[in-house]
Order: structure tokens, then sequence, then C-alpha cells
């Protein structure tokens, strides 16, 4: 699972209810500071569903959307199971490391 | 404002809109759309736009790589469906594929050639600018006809000083000479020419500079010579003459293409081959020696060249434009001749090959295809009734039309790609029998270009199209349930297979009767008695030089040679059009004459029939102007016994030559013509181009080896040319015997398969009938009559074939004959020849098929049921 993966299945856990396609770009635009685009979020989006991390299902369209169905994403038992089995590797890590030096 | 009137810019919005999978599209661009209005509001129209564009750019391709991962599933899809049909009906698929295969790989190769045609001597930058200098004679209504193509050494040189409109010139004598290096002697093709050669004709330079001081060597020729491309200053001897002259390499060039008429190993000084072999031509204009091309200025214009050309012409060759005035009735205000600058790439298919091969190819290529597609197509319908019931059922499982479109076409299509591929390697493997076929040296080279790519595409785009379309349309359409409750009937023989399979006949009839006729007429025309011996003469070209001087001591030296009969002298060679004439004018009709002006022997050496008076004769002084004319001038011009009176008053020169004799109408042009009106008069030395030598029959091989030396011993002016008469004659046939062997080979591919369809109609017509054949079978029916049975069912569709051929067949073989003034007669016998064909094979090939069903125990196919 790569970074982007990660950061993408963290992003839907915390919108929970309220994960499609273009809130879960805003959210990770805002948290990294980074432009998104939508095919680098479609494209993992779609390849964790396929892998069991993700369900999705067909959502209200909006006025604001110009009538166009949303795709909702949601995690999986799976797809939570990782996110914890990362967090634990990360945790494990970063243990031992009290503040950084600024000299190597 | 409301969040509807937010929207990013059309275009590149549309654009991604079209990117995106159908199956993702409504939740990506709403998504987009979404967040667009949302940056719209927080960060203004200017920023929102710019975040757009960006995201456009980026997302783009990565979901252009999306859908065409689907599309690629899909295809397997389809692959895996084709191939499972290929694997369940072994003998219907492999029908299919070897079809489309052959029918392919035909195209592609037709398409090579029509590429090479085409772009014949197209190859070189600028290659519109390249002129060949040619001669051009008029006839007496001021019409210009092409001549010689062998110019005088000066021409070159005063083109590029004298004409504005030219930029550079060469002159070229193309010969095989001996190249040798360190003792061991090559063969090479060597073009002596000037320097500017490769500014006349820019091939690619590899190395070097070719204007040096040296010789310039083609890639293939530097490997072959001194093993390495790297050849620039290396040292090579080319024989120039009678010595061995020391050369530098000072470029290599790649090789020039072969549909290029400018072939060379090696390109030498020709300042060095001039002194060596005619250095007394060097600044004379009567000679007609060398090749000569030019390249035009950008901004000059070829009329100007033209008229500077017709100016020198008339200066340099004034003695002999007076005398071609004298003796052709032309008019007074044209020049009887000129010399022309003619467009190096309007040369090929204008006079060395004719776009008509090109169509023919097209034509036979288009008819071998379809019926390719034909096989494919009749086979499904064939095989629908099985495809029918899987079809209801996709139906019934919620499959829509669309769907099925696209599984059958996409079956197709995969059939089709398969065939190309196999077609390629076929159509690699048969190139070589190809170009000896068509005379042609057609390398595969499918990339150099957009032209091949592109109609292999198209190829297949048509053939997956065509052969996919019925059981795509027809099939698709079917409810599902009157599938599956059997109500439709699809199998075997519906009109539509029938119409097919009569169209496939029809073009093989059509096929075989153009074959036949075209034979006949080639052997017919081969055939005729020509009224003279053309066996054992061997011709050799005068070059200019002096032909009463050059006969006798030629044979002289030649006396105690018991190989050689005699030799006499003409002004032309007989088996062409192309003698000189004038045109005669009887009782207001103009008739033209052709002139053939010989030595006092000729029609006793050429053996040709005198139906009244006598052949010129030696000792009479006064034969100088009497005149020998042909049967045919006295019937056009109506003479009433006129041996031993003066021609009538209108013959252009005066006081007219007396007849001495009439000779049968021998053939002296090409078979292809009628025999005209043919004036023989005694020439002058000056007129002769041609030393007609008789040989006693055998050995040829070596007395041809003696001629060659005693030449050379004689004279070293002019190198010995020389060519036997039969073959010389042959090669004006050669070109028909060729097609005739095209379409034959094209007629047979098309009829083995329309024979494949058959044999795969045939097979599934038995299946299907396997029961009926079965209970005859029980009931007593001998084999016999059960496969006439099912032959009674195809005879009908070759009959109506055969029918709708005939007329076609007609149509084809009297445009074909109207070519030729004379022309053998088609016989019903031909058009019976060809359907008792088609009708024999198919017989042969249903009885060999049907036969082993027939033949199988029919309690076993009952039981099995």
């Amino acid at each position: 699972m790569s970074r982007s993966d990660e950061l993408i299945l963290l992003a839907v856990w915390k919108l929970q209810d309220d994960a499609y396609g273009a809130s879960v770009l805003d959210h990770l635009q805002q948290s990294t500071n980074e432009e998104w685009s939508i095919a680098g979020v479609y494209a993992p989006l779609k390849r964790l569903t396929r892998a069991g991390l993700l369900r999705s299902h067909t959502g209200r369209p909006t006025a604001e959307r110009g009538g166009r169905r949303k795709r909702m994403y949601r995690l999986t038992a799976q797809g939570v199971a990782a996110l914890e089995q990362s967090r634990a590797e990360y945790e494990a890590m970063w243990r031992d490391v009290s503040g950084m030096a600024w000299a190597p | 404002m409301g969040p509807m009137n937010i929207r990013p810019p059309f275009i590149l919005r549309a654009v991604l809109e079209l990117c995106v999978h159908p199956a993702d599209r409504d939740e990506v661009m709403g998504d987009l759309d979404e967040l667009y209005a949302a940056y719209y509001r927080s960060a203004g129209p200017a920023r929102a736009r710019a975040w757009y564009v960006r995201q456009v750019l980026v997302s783009t391709p990565a979901f252009i790589l999306q859908s065409l991962g689907w599309r690629s599933l899909m295809l397997k899809n389809y692959a895996t469906l084709a191939l499972r049909t290929l694997n369940k009906q072994k003998i219907q698929g492999l029908i299919n594929l070897s079809g489309l295969t052959i029918g392919i790989a035909l195209a592609i190769l037709i398409l090579l050639f029509v590429r090479y045609e085409w772009t014949f001597d197209q190859v070189l930058d600028g290659h519109e600018d390249i002129v060949q200098i040619q001669e051009w004679r008029a006839n007496s209504g001021g019409n210009y006809n092409p001549g010689n193509t062998n110019m005088s050494l000066p021409l070159a040189e005063f083109l590029v000083a004298q004409v504005p409109g030219i930029q550079s010139s060469t002159r070229i004598w193309d010969e095989e000479v001996f190249v040798r290096r360190e003792g061991s002697a090559f063969e090479a093709r060597t073009l002596f020419a000037d320097r500017q050669f490769h500014s006349v004709f820019p091939f690619q330079v590899l190395s070097g500079d070719p204007a040096g001081d040296g010789i310039v060597l083609s890639r293939s020729s530097a490997v072959r010579l001194l093993g390495t491309e790297n050849a620039v200053g290396s040292a090579l001897e080319v024989r120039v003459g009678k010595t061995y002259r020391t050369y530098d390499v000072v470029a290599v060039t790649d090789n020039p293409p072969p549909n290029s008429s400018i072939q060379y190993d090696v390109v030498a000084p020709i300042e060095d081959w001039i002194p060596a072999q005619f250095p007394q031509a060097v600044d004379q204009y009567g000679w007609s020696l060398v090749k000569t091309y030019a390249r035009l200025r950008p901004d000059g214009d070829i009329e100007s060249v033209d008229d500077a050309l017709a100016k020198q012409y008339a200066v340099v060759s004034a003695e002999y434009l007076e005398r071609l005035k004298a003796r052709e009735s032309i008019p007074d205000d044209v020049q009887p001749a000129t010399w022309r600058a003619i467009p190096l790439s309007d040369m090929y298919l204008t006079s060395s090959s004719d776009p008509a091969y090109s169509f023919i190819l097209i034509g036979l290529g288009i008819a071998i295809l379809l019926i390719a597609c034909i096989n494919f197509m009749t086979l499904a319908i064939g095989r629908s009734l099985g495809r029918s019931r899987e079809v209801g059922i996709r139906k019934a499982v919620g499959a829509v039309r669309g769907q099925l479109l696209a599984q059958f076409w996409g079956e197709a299509f995969f059939m089709t790609l398969l065939a190309t591929a196999l077609g390629l390697v076929v159509a690699w493997y048969l190139l070589p029998v190809f170009n000896d076929l068509t005379d042609r040296a057609i390398t595969f080279s499918l990339l150099d270009d957009w032209s091949i790519p592109l109609g292999i595409l198209a190829i297949v785009a048509l053939t997956g199209l065509i052969s996919g379309s019925y059981p795509a349309v027809v099939l698709s359409a079917f409810r599902p349930i009157d599938v599956l409750k059997s109500r439709v009937r699809v199998a075997g023989s519906n009109l539509f297979t029938k119409g097919l399979v009569t169209f496939q006949f029809i073009v093989s009839v059509v096929l075989i009767i153009a074959t036949l006729v075209m034979q006949q007429q080639a052997s017919f025309i081969r055939e005729q008695d020509r009224g003279f011996e053309t066996d054992q003469v061997v011709l050799v070209n005068l070059n200019g030089l002096d032909g009463e001087v050059a006969r006798d001591r030629y044979r002289d030296a030649l006396a105690n040679d018991a190989a050689v009969v005699d030799m006499t002298l003409a002004s032309s060679s007989l088996g062409y059009r192309g003698s000189i004439g004038f045109s005669g004018d009887f009782d207001g009709r103009k008739s033209n004459v052709d002139m053939l002006e010989t030595d006092h022997r000729f029609l006793d050496v050429m053996n040709i029939d005198m139906e009244e008076g006598r052949r010129f004769n030696a000792d009479l002084a006064s034969d100088s102007s009497a005149v020998v004319v042909n049967r045919a001038f006295v019937e056009r011009f109506a003479l009433e016994d006129p041996i031993g009176k003066p021609l009538p008053e209108w013959f252009p020169i005066q006081p007219a030559p007396v007849v001495v004799g009439i000779t049968s109408d021998f053939r002296f042009a090409s078979l292809y013509q009628e025999v005209g009106p043919l004036m023989m008069s005694v020439g002058s030395p000056s007129s002769f181009r041609y030393l007609y030598i008789r040989l006693a029959p055998g050995q040829v091989d070596d007395v041809v080896g003696r001629l060659e030396s005693t030449w050379k011993s004689v004279t070293t002016d002019v190198p010995f040319e020389y060519e036997f008469m039969d073959d010389r004659m042959e090669r004006v046939y050669a070109s028909d015997l060729r097609w005739g062997r095209v379409i034959n080979v094209a007629s047979t591919s098309a009829i083995l398969l329309a024979l494949l369809g058959l044999l795969g109609l045939t097979s599934l017509t038995v299946q299907n009938r396997t029961k009926e054949i079965s209970v005859r079978r029980v009931l007593g029916a001998s084999r016999a009559s059960l496969v006439l049975l099912i032959f009674r069912g195809f005879a009908g569709l070759i009959l109506l074939g055969s029918l709708v051929a005939v007329p076609l067949g007609v149509i084809f073989s009297r445009k074909w004959l109207e070519n030729y003034a004379f022309h053998t007669d088609i016989g019903p016998g031909v058009y019976l020849l060809a359907i008792g064909a088609v009708f024999l094979a198919a017989f042969v090939t249903i009885a060999a098929q049907s036969f082993r069903t027939v033949s199988t125990d029919p309690a076993t196919a009952l039981r099995s049921e």
C-alpha cells in the first residue's frame, strides 16, 4: 500500500458518511497542502474498492453537481484493519525518536 | 448567483468528459463541477479556471489509459469467444482464417505494389525539379512524339552555362564495369557522370563529399568492395575503357531505392571515360551517347527551358532539320525535331509502366478480399442456428442489442486482426514470387511512410466491418422468445446466403473467362506469321557509325567464319513502330507511310516474300532511286500495275522514285498493329542504325564472343551493343505474358477461396442434415444419390452464377480484344470451359466433403441423438 493509498483511506475514514470523489480530494488538498488531480484520486479509489478495502454505492444527485450522481465510499472491515496496521507500524517506528535534530 | 450558473470552461470540460470512461463519467464530472463551483466562490473565477486547466491536463492522460485498459479487457473477451468458436468449429474456423489470411496477404502485396508504382522516381528531395532531356520528333500533324533519349556530350554543359532556368546538370553513361581491389575484380554497375550528379540526384550522403575528386559508392557496394561502410579515403581501381584507373572513394551514399530509375554501385567521373571511349565526340553535337539530366531552379519554369533547347537544336542541327523538312511533310511553322526537358517523375507511369496495371491489381485484390469476407459471412449464417440460441439466452438474461452487435463485430475484428498478422507473414514470404511475377523490385518496407500502415488499417476496418455485418446485424435482432421456441429458421439455405454464394461463383467464372481470353490472345499474337525470319539474327546498334563501312570491314573480317551467313543494314529494327515515315495524300485521304531504308541485300537476307517485281540489285545504279513497296501500299493508294512506273505526283519528293517490286504484307511493325503502307528504299550511309547479322543454325554462344572480339578489331569508336532479334521481339510481348500470369494467379486464388467457402458450407449442410441423410440411407437410398442430393442444392446457384457471369465475360473479352488490331475469336468453348471447370471443382469439393457423412453407418448417427 502506497502512501497516497493510505492517505486516501484515511480521508475516507475521517469523512465517514460524506466520502465521495470531490470531498476526498478537497480534504486531501487541505490536509497535505498539495494539489491532487481528480484522476489521481479516482484510480486509487477504484483500485482499493476492487481490492476489498473500500465499498461503494451510488449517492444522491445534487443541484450543485448539475444533477449528476455521486459515488460514495466507505471503509470495509478489511480497510479499517489495513489502516490500523499501518498506524501501528508508524507508531512503532516513531517510538524511539525524541524530536528531530537539525543536523544529522 | 445560483450554483447552476457556475460552470467550468465548456471546451475543456467536453474534452475531459470524452476521455473518462462512460461508467465513471457521471461521478467524475459531477465531482469536478462541484469542486469548481466551490473554488469559484472561495478563490475567484481566475484561480478556479487555472485549477481546472491543471486538473484537465494532469487527469486526461490517466483517464485515457484507464479507458484503454477497459477496452483491452473487452477485446480479451472477444478474443476468447472467437477462439472458442474457432476451436468448436475447426473446419469452418480454419476456412475463415485461411481465407482472410490469403485475402489480406494479397491486399498487402497490392498495397506495396501500388506505392512502388505511384512513388516511382519521387523519393529524392526536390524530385519534381529533376528533368531528363529527350529528343522529340514532329509528325505531319505538327505534333511531337518522344524519340531518342541519348544526347550528345556538349549538351549538359550548354544547359548550365546558357539556360537560366537550369541549376545543375549531369551526363550519365551507365555500364557494368570491373572494379578491382588488391588484384580481385568485381563487376559493378557504374555511372560515369559529371561532378554535379549529386546535386541533380541528392541521394542521402552517409559520409564524405560527393562533389570531391574521385568516386562515390553506394552503401551496399562499399560493403561488397571494401568490407566496410566507412570507405571514404580507400582506393579502388575502376576499368575505364581498356585500362584500370585508380580512384579515391570520396563519399558513400545510401543505396538508391528500388523504385528509382537511377541505380548504381559506383559513380565515377565521366571526364575520364570520354577520352577513353569517344575522344572524337567531346564537342560534337551530332552524336547520341549519354543520358542527360538536369535540375531546374526552384523558380525556373520548364517552358523557358524548352524554348532555349529548341533554339539550340535549330542552331546545332540546322542541316539535319533541313533534311527532315525536305523528306517529311511537316507544317512549315513546326520545327521538325527539338529537345525537351521531361520531368523524371512523370516518365515512369507514362512510358515504362502502365497505370492500368495498378487498377487491375486493386480490382483483383478487392474481389479476392470480398470472396474471403463472403466465406466468413456464409459460414456465420450457416452456424447461426447454434448462435441464435446463444443470442436468445443472452438476451433473455438481459443483454441489450448494442452489446450483441459489439460481440459479433468484436469476433469478426479479432479474426481479421489474427488474419492480418498471419497475412503479413504470408505477404513477406510471397514477396519474392510476386516481384518475379510482376517484374518489380519491391521491398518489404512497411513503415517508410504512412501509406502502408493507413492502407492496412483500412483493409482491417473494411474486412472486419463487412465480414461481421451479417451476424452482427441479423443475429442480434432475433427476438429471444422466437429463437428459444425454435420459431426462427435461419440455418442452411436462406436467400441471402444463396445470393452471396452466387456472387462468389460470378466472380470466379468471370475471372476464369478473363484468364482464358488473355492467354488465348497472347498466344494468338505470338503465333502469327511475321513474313520474315527472326531466328538466328543478331542486331548490332551502329550508334552513329557509317553503316556501309562498318558492314564491309566487319564482313571481310568475318569472311572465314562459317557461322556467319550474311549481313545487311537498315534504318530501324523490324518489329517496332517508330521508323520514320511521311503521310501520303491520295484522293483527299491522308495515310501514313512508313519508310525503311536498307542496303541492297536486306530483302534477300531477311527472306521477305516478293509478290511482284524484284528485290533491289546492287549492280543496277538506277536502284538507288527505286523503291519497293508492300501490298498494303498498293491497295491503300489504289495503284494499278505500278511495277516499273514512278510513284504518282502526290508523292512529296519529285522526281518520284520508280517502283521495282511489291512485297507481301510482312509484319514490319509490332504484331499489335495492322500492316500499313510501307516504302523501302536504298538508304544513304548515314541513315543506317542497325547491322543485321544472319547466323548459321547452332553454336550461337561462341559466335557472339567471336562477333564481339572481331567488332573491337574493326572499330573502337562504338561499343558492341547487340541483341538477338527474337529476344527483342519477345520483349515487346513480355509484359502481356507477365500480366497474363498475374491474372492467372489471382483468378486461381479467387477460385480456391470460393471452393474453400463451399467446402465449409457443405460440411455445415451435411452436419445439419445428418438425421435426414441417415433416415434416407436406412430407407435404401444409395450413397451416390445422396451426394447428388446435396450437390443439387448448390448446382442451381452455380448455374445462376454462370448465367450472370457469361455476359460479363463477353463484355470483358470484347473490351480486351478491342485493344488489338489482330485478335483471336473467342468461341463459346471458352465460356463452356469456364463454367464446366467451376462445376467440376464444386462437385468434387462437395462430393468429397459429403461422401464421408454419407458413408458412416446410419445407425451410429441416429443413435447419437
